[in-house]
């Protein structure tokens, strides 16, 4: 007993993980700028397969979310639940395993999307011989976490990790359940399901790809790094409570709101209506729970990039989550559905929420990993603003581009007839398109300035090691 | 619409959404309303050496936000279908509101599409927003073929603004055209002209026909024999038959000589699809006030 | 007892915990999915709906492919200015045999579920290899690569079919039997086309249509 927890943490493994993250982040938002410019001038494709729009979509997509995404979830999760446990992690080879094999499905995986392996399902894009290795390395993920978990030195579990915990659970059910399929061969497999109700499974799924990795996972990263670098208590225990399952609950319920007046049964649609009016409760409540948590610190802002990414990421997650419950209401959802205000919706949860909060995360994590402070301050200062600025003339030029696309879509003239072509409605999209183009360039800019700047405070060094509180509580590296 | 669950799957839906509701309810008031003293821990855990849980209450105002969404969702559920087969009381479906929004539409115009369909092509051109209006009728449901403003493109949609009419150019012969399509059938020449003939009967069609040394030249045989039962003797085309006129100078495959030996060699088959399930009696009618303008 | 104390037990046992995410996160799953995986109706083929030959079904995995679904949704809605635009709205009953679904969930382009016999053969092959040849404004990449291929490239589609008939789509032995023929001598576009062309025919020609 008393070895064990004299042990180091292993935090290497986490330094690895944050740095495949930062990898995938310019990796996949250069795909994602790139395919904002053949929005502008279709050519860029250079009449090659693997640069056709259809195609560097999912890879932008996927590159997001399993590349940036769950690389930073893994991380911040191993850190995380070590230190709410006070115990290593529990096999760490398998760890170490999982950190590796992952990369190596999503970039294998992003090439399959090239070469025009896809089942078309939004966010699990990816062909089945990846889906398994995906369950595998899942299966692997949980079992690090929750055999952490299991043999913790702390009776109480720490809400940071109920979130982890839902977000392996959650995606692990979602993941199986949306991809069962039969193959034909490597490349191709044909869905267990068919039509609308293929439709309703992918939904649940895709929605809650969104609610329980994209949200919920992130959350997890708030409630342990935020009270910490603010030392403050979480403000409300009791919030914490009613919001996690409020949130669990009500989420799973949302996604056909993705399919409002499509080819599915009304009650279906309602259903995911209110409750995804119900959701925007405990969505806030985790809000409200972070903002008044730091509100109630002495901690400064000033020159703290870190805790200043993560209030902004709160603010953008209010937004976001606001702006969720008002596009399922059926009469708003006949307007933004198909148009780019969705599109502009999805990023100010992805710029706004997870790459923000993810940014302030690394910003604390980084130096306290590698024993040193911030290479330049003066960078992280000048990427806070090129991420803001960059965030909300993305979600301006999308939220103008979505509401007149719905609107003129619409459009009735006075004997009756449609007021515009299609055509004409897509080719007013250009200044947007412009605007969305640059506003992806800056916050890639920015992304790239950060990567620099992590990399060259990590540069040389080895992961510090920390000890468990139990035994040296002065061993965790002053903040 | 049909879609609705049968009575087990209904009663299954129904169930469980009550209960659910009512335990997420239960959740809500029962931590939300917990007394401060017993919230209050005496072991209350450090986590990471100074990661601690606030016992701070929960502000009010959440519980009425939560509280709002819910009474909206149940009153909801009541007036529209969502609780299983019960389809709510407002017997609302988006098929019945697309119906009303029909009925709606066709009271709204109907003084309009009747008036439409009275009217003389004259009058039609004569009032701009007609125009306006048929002209983007044009473009959302022609220009893809036909180009923007009719002009015609890729030398295979044909230009609606010259004076060639391949299937007529009466009224009657456009909504035809438009209601059912067209499909014309020029065979291919190349096995009974071999290349020699193609090349005769192109230069014939270039350089021959209408003239008045035409009898003298070598393709004509040829032509008559086999182009003139649909293109006339003369070249002035059939439109009954979709045959064009020869000697406008108007080319829709393309006029040189090489393109013209490629349509005699191999023949063309070009197609308008049918767009009577598309376009409605006054769309058609201004769409042909439009054309002939 | 009360949720706060509830939640104290889960909190304290990492297995309850577990159990309890995973009970709370089922729920809407149960409620939502199972009755809509019951239900008859949604994979009842409407009229005139049948199987896609073998030449769609391969022009459809091409669309695939390519992801057109990013760019073009296949579904019509029962709006107004909808059904004006495109055509009778969609119905469950024509989507039985789409595996995967294909509704797509952005328009950069217009919707392509009636477009169906709304253009030539000509000017979607055209239309495919140079876009703005023929619409102006569109910002839709080419696909030049599709007249390289022969659509039968895969050799697999005897394979697709049986695929498919296991999973209920009536094919005959016979149409199994014909499928490598069928597709002999056509290319990747030709069965694109194909695919194109019988989207959305099967539409009831009832009051349905954009007509008043």
């Amino acid at each position: 007993m008393k070895e064990e927890s004299q042990q180091f943490y292993h935090d290497e493994v986490v330094t690895r993980l944050v740095q495949f993250s930062l990898i995938w982040a310019i990796v996949a938002m250069f795909v994602g700028v790139y395919l904002s410019a053949e929005l502008l001038w279709p050519e860029l494709d250079f009449g090659q397969f693997w640069l056709s729009f259809g195609r560097l979509r999912p890879l932008h997509t996927n590159g997001i979310i399993f590349g940036f995404g769950v690389s930073a979830l893994m991380a911040t999760a191993f850190y995380t639940v070590q230190r709410t446990s006070h115990i290593p992690l529990f096999m760490p080879k398998l760890a170490w395993f999982c950190c590796y094999a992952w990369q190596i499905v999503v970039l294998l995986g992003g090439l399959s999307l090239l070469a025009g392996w896809t089942s078309t399902k939004e966010y699990a894009e990816l062909e089945w011989p990846f889906d398994i290795a995906i369950t595998i390395l899942w299966v692997c993920f949980g079992v690090v976490f929750f055999g952490t978990i299991a043999r913790r030195k702390i009776e109480t579990i720490y809400i940071s990790n109920w979130f982890f915990g839902g977000l392996i659970i959650v995606i692990a059910m979602l993941h199986i359940v949306n991809n069962l399929a039969i193959p034909v061969s490597i490349d191709k497999s044909y869905s267990l399901y068919a039509g609308a109700q293929d439709a309703v499974v992918q939904w649940w799924y895709g929605h809650n790809a969104v609610g329980f990795l994209l949200t919920g996972g992130f959350l997890g990263m708030m409630y342990y790094f935020l009270p910490k670098m603010s030392n403050q208590p979480i403000w409300s225990y009791r919030l914490s409570v009613v919001s996690f399952w409020a949130f669990t609950y009500s989420y799973i319920w949302a996604g056909p709101h993705h399919l409002h007046f499509n080819s599915i049964p009304e009650w279906v649609q309602s259903l995911a209506m209110v409750m995804s009016l119900i959701l925007l409760a405990p969505s806030w409540a985790s809000m409200i729970n972070g903002i008044m948590t730091v509100s109630k610190s002495s901690v400064k802002l000033h020159n703290n990039p870190a805790l200043k990414f993560i209030v902004l990421s709160l603010a953008f997650y209010g937004l976001a989550t606001f702006e969720g419950p008002m596009m399922s209401i059926k009469s708003v959802n006949v307007v933004s559905h198909f148009t780019d205000w969705t599109v502009g919706h999805v990023h100010s949860g992805a710029l706004g929420w997870n790459a923000m909060i993810t940014y302030g995360v690394f910003y604390y994590l980084v130096p306290r990993l590698a024993g040193r402070e911030l290479y330049s301050l003066r960078l992280a200062n000048i990427h806070f603003w090129l991420a803001l600025s960059g965030t909300i003339l993305y979600i301006l030029a999308m939220w103008a581009a979505g509401v007149s696309q719905g609107l003129l879509w619409m459009s009735i003239d006075e004997l009756g007839q449609l007021n515009y072509t299609f055509n004409d409605i897509m080719a007013s999209m250009k200044p947007y398109y412009g605007l969305r183009l640059i506003a992806g360039l800056v916050f890639l800019s920015g992304t790239i300035l950060m990567s620099f700047n992590l990399f060259m405070t990590i540069k040389g060094k080895k992961t510090v090691k920390v000890k468990p509180p139990t035994i040296v509580k002065a061993s965790e590296v002053a903040a | 619409m049909a879609d609705m669950p049968n009575d087990f799957w209904s009663g299954w839906i129904v169930l469980l959404t009550a209960v659910s509701f009512i335990g997420l309810i239960w959740l809500v008031l029962s931590v939300y309303f917990t007394p401060q003293s017993e919230t209050q821990a005496s072991d209350e855990p450090v986590w990471d050496g100074d990661i601690r849980e606030g016992n701070t209450a929960p502000p009010l105002w959440w519980f009425w936000l939560i509280l709002a969404t819910m009474v909206f969702s149940v009153s909801y559920l009541m007036l529209y279908p969502g609780l299983g087969s019960f389809s709510g009381a407002l017997r609302w479906s988006m098929g019945h509101e697309l119906q009303q929004n029909k009925r709606d539409y066709a009271t709204k115009f109907s003084t309009i599409s009747e008036d439409i369909i009275a009217s003389s092509l004259a009058d039609l051109q004569a009032r701009p927003e007609v125009m306006k209006t048929a002209g983007n009728l044009f473009n959302q449901n022609c220009a893809a073929c036909h180009g923007y403003e009719a002009q015609g493109q890729a030398s295979l949609f044909p230009s609606l603004r010259d004076d060639e009419w391949q299937w007529g150019d009466a009224p009657e012969q456009i909504e035809t055209s438009i209601r059912h399509g067209r499909k014309a059938v020029m065979m291919s020449w190349q096995t009974a002209l071999k290349d020699e003939g193609v090349e005769n009967v192109s230069d014939y069609i270039l350089n021959g026909l209408g003239t008045s040394d035409s009898a003298s030249h070598a393709g004509q045989a040829q032509y008559n024999l086999f182009c003139m039962a649909c293109h006339g003797e003369k070249g002035e085309g059939n439109p009954l038959i979709g045959a064009p006129n020869l000697i406008n100078d108007i080319w829709l495959y393309g006029g040189s000589m090489a393109a013209i030996s490629e349509s005699i060699a191999h023949g063309r088959q070009g197609e308008m699809p049918a767009y009577d399930t598309r376009l409605d009696d006054v769309q058609i009618k201004i769409l042909i006030a439009w054309l002939k303008k | 007892m009360s949720g706060l104390s509830l939640h104290k037990k889960l909190e304290k046992n990492a297995g309850l915990l577990i159990f309890g995410i995973l009970f709370v996160s089922s729920i809407g799953g149960l409620v939502q999915i199972l009755p809509v995986l019951f239900q008859d109706s949604l994979k009842t083929a409407s009229a005139n709906t049948v199987p896609y030959s073998a030449v769609q079904l391969q022009g459809r995995d091409i669309y695939i492919r390519e992801s057109c679904h990013a760019c073009h949704s296949q579904q019509v809605r029962p709006l107004l200015a909808e059904v004006k635009r495109y055509g009778p709205y969609s119905r469950a009953g024509e989507f039985v045999y789409d595996r995967p679904f294909m509704w797509g969930s952005k328009r950069t382009g217009p919707d392509l579920h009636r477009i169906g016999g709304k253009y030539s053969d000509i000017w979607h092959r055209i239309h495919l290899i140079k876009p703005r040849s023929v619409v102006n404004d569109s910002i839709m990449p080419a696909y030049p690569w599709l007249e390289d291929e022969p659509a039968s490239a895969a050799g697999d589609i005897q394979k697709k079919m049986q695929v498919l008939k296991t999973l209920g789509h009536p094919y005959s032995e016979q149409e199994i039997e014909a499928a490598p023929s069928m597709l002999d001598g056509l290319t990747e576009m030709d069965a694109l086309i194909a695919y194109l062309q019988v989207l959305g025919t099967s539409a009831e020609t009832s009051e349905e249509q954009g007509h008043h």
